[in-house]
């Protein structure tokens, strides 16, 4: 498992490496100024001292101030890594209360279902997670907000939760203050998301129900319960740990808009807000990190899968 | 005399037929198992033997259901009909069940030790220190040789032949008083075959375990139980002491499975097949339902089913051997 470990993360690092270079490859090739602007003004004293470095030059240049931490200065937003990661902490609650619930909304949805299949609640169900699987992040979001803001509003009473924003306006005074905001943007992640793991979990365990090693654990006389959870869920949700890496880049992404309906000053703000204000610095930071999160996110699922099911275990050592 | 362990009376089981309706893939089975007895069920594929197994606790698949006017009763209870929650108890605890595939019939994401302890733990209340203690011992109990590994090891670690023995220690770890073994070593090499059927009698021996086991190969009865019973198509049709059986089958059934056998001693002939294979349970013929394969049909044979004939404990449903107001009874 170990040396299985240290492969996986050397991959993860390769993988990283590799993310950096396409950011980097996509503003240098494109048409137009910004590669000057991005990759050599913002290093200072590049730009006063001689000609233009060639691209060689230019991208070591470029990695090494990436590896000191370093992603430029923004116009608009002065230091970007520093502008980054105060945002950082605001995404990352958002991201992982959101996939939190989008699993145990999912894994429960698909687990009622499959115990009740073909019967009218499973329908129903079906019908539900269908739509919310469909349906874009920033809409659901925008009827959440509709259903608990806005409605109460217009009847003339006090909103459920804030309209916007991260924490109260004169600044948080503990990290209660931080969850009444958090609520409606992670139930919309956690709808969205959760719809799609619903999905995969109803037919996961439907097909793990009909194991020959489900029917002998019912042949122990085991309880329905340890049937569906120990027996059936186990084996059905050990794929959907990796599945979980394959969505992180969805979760980033609905993230993105997430929080431009609620106007959450995390990192997507900042990206959608750069996109609008053309701050390719914050732009490209935003990316790097987004990608570094997948590329980290994948690497935690597969040591996982790895660690929860012994014949994958197995199979990287031997 | 005491009344027997398991008795099944008039058992019929319905499958689904593909155009609508259902036919009785079971059909009027009577068998009894005593305490500590050894019986097998013999017959083809598709007789009806693994419905049969199933439906004594209740876990036939969905769509197939036992029908009315059956019986199964243990230790004089009634089985059928009865709430989940007693079957649940009689599930491992009184009839332990080992099925033909040991590959899908453990869990892969669990260890095979905490497959074990938790049938320990919830039909024995065994856990921790005592829990383990017990596995291991159930685990050298059906042979295999490092217990504390096996507990330790996912199933796909061990050998077909082990997975056998791990799937036999479950089937023990609640203490059943009847084990029903459906095919459970078809799956295994031939060598290995022989020691499972070995250790199924061992065990039955050591704690006067009864066993029900399902075959289609009469050898294998022959080597392991006390009786035997022959199903076609649904029914048995003929059943008694696995000596009388072999030596003098009264069933043309019988006989043909006999000489489909291939033998290890005397004249190596080719094993003579019975030509044909049993239908499906919804195109099962009239009269007896042997009687498109038997080679000495009668036109009678056709027509009407048979009677049981012989004399008790061996017997069969045979219009050949029937004598008007003599071996009917
Ligand atoms: N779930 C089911 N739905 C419909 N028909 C079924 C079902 N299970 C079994 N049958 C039918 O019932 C008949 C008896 O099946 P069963 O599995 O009991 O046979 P068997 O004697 O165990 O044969 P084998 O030696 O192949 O295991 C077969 O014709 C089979 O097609
Ligand atoms: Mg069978």
């Amino acid at each position: 498992m170990l040396s299985y470990a240290i492969r996986r993360l050397a991959v993860a690092v390769v993988l990283a490496f590799g993310v950096a270079t396409v950011c980097f490859a996509l503003v240098w090739f494109a048409p137009g100024d910004e590669r000057s602007d991005l990759l050599l003004s913002g290093r200072g004293a590049v730009v006063d001292t001689g000609p233009e470095p060639g691209l060689v030059e230019a991208y070591g240049d470029w990695v090494g101030s990436l590896l000191r931490g370093d992603l430029g200065t923004s116009e608009r937003s002065g230091n970007v890594a520093r502008w980054l990661l105060a945002r950082l902490p605001h995404t990352l609650a958002l991201s992982v209360s959101g996939l939190v619930l989008a699993v145990v909304f999912g894994v429960g949805v698909g687990v009622l279902q499959a115990a009740r299949a073909g019967t009218v609640l499973d329908r129903l169900l079906t019908l539900g997670t269908v739509v919310a699987y469909s349906a874009p992040a920033f809409w659901v979001g925008i009827l959440l907000g509709g259903a608990f803001i806005h409605k109460p509003m217009e009847l003339g009473m006090e909103p459920l939760f804030p309209l916007t924003g991260v924490a109260p306006p004169g600044g948080a005074t503990s990290l209660l203050d931080y969850i009444p905001y958090l609520v409606l943007p992670a139930l919309t992640l956690g709808i969205v998301l959760g719809a799609g793991i619903a999905r995969y979990t109803r037919a996961a365990m439907l097909e793990a129900l009909a194991q020959d090693y489900v029917r002998s654990a019912r042949a122990r006389g085991l309880s329905e319960m340890r049937v569906l959870f120990r027996h059936g869920l186990r084996t059905a949700l050990l794929p959907l740990i990796s599945l979980l890496g394959v969505y992180l880049p969805v979760l980033l992404t609905g993230a993105v808009f997430v929080e431009t309906v609620f106007s959450r000053t995390g990192i997507g703000l900042a990206m959608m807000e750069a996109i609008l204000g053309q701050d390719l610095q914050v732009l490209m930071g935003g990316a790097l990190m987004f990608g570094f999160a997948a590329v980290v996110g994948n690497l935690i699922a597969d040591l996982l899968y790895g660690w929860a099911d012994p014949r994958i275990g197995d199979a990287v050592r031997g | 005399m005491r009344s027997p362990l398991l008795e099944i009376r008039n058992l019929g089981v319905e499958v689904p037929v593909p155009g609508g309706g259902a036919a009785a893939a079971v059909d009027g089975v009577d068998l009894s198992v005593a305490h500590g007895e050894r019986v097998g069920l013999v017959g083809e594929s598709g007789a009806g033997k693994s419905l049969t197994t199933l439906a004594l606790p209740n876990l036939l698949p969905p769509g197939v259901r036992i029908r009315p006017g059956s019986s199964v009763r243990l230790d004089g209870r009634e089985l059928v009909g009865a709430p989940t929650r007693d079957l649940r108890a009689v599930r491992g605890k009184r009839v332990a069940l080992v099925f033909q595939d040991p590959t899908h019939a453990l869990n892969p994401a669990l260890t095979v030790g905490s497959q074990i302890r938790e049938v320990l733990l919830v039909h024995r209340g065994l856990r921790g220190g005592e829990a383990r203690a017990e596995t291991l011992r159930l685990l050298s109990e059906v042979g295999l040789p490092d217990p504390a590994r096996t507990a330790a090891d996912p199933p796909h670690r061990l050998s077909g032949g082990m997975r056998q023995r791990a799937c036999i220690a479950l089937a023990l770890a609640g203490e059943p008083d009847l084990l029903v073994a459906d095919e459970p070593t078809t799956a295994l090499d031939v060598t290995v075959q022989a020691r499972i059927l070995d250790l199924l009698v061992h065990l039955s021996e050591a704690r006067g375990l009864a066993l029900l086991l399902v075959s289609h190969d009469l050898a294998v009865v022959s080597r392991t139980c006390h009786r035997v019973a022959v199903m076609y198509a649904g029914r048995v049709v003929e059943k008694g002491p696995v000596k009388a059986v072999l030596e003098r089958p009264l069933h043309p059934y019988t006989r043909a499975l006999l000489a489909a056998r291939p033998r290890l001693t005397g004249p190596r002939t080719l094993p003579a097949p019975i030509a044909g294979s049993i239908p499906a349970p919804s195109a099962w013929p009239t009269g007896c339902r042997f009687h498109p394969r038997c080679p000495d049909a009668l036109d009678r044979c056709r027509r009407e089913a048979p009677p049981w004939v012989g004399l008790s404990p061996h017997r069969a449903t045979c219009w050949l051997h029937w004598e008007p107001g003599g071996g009917a009874s």
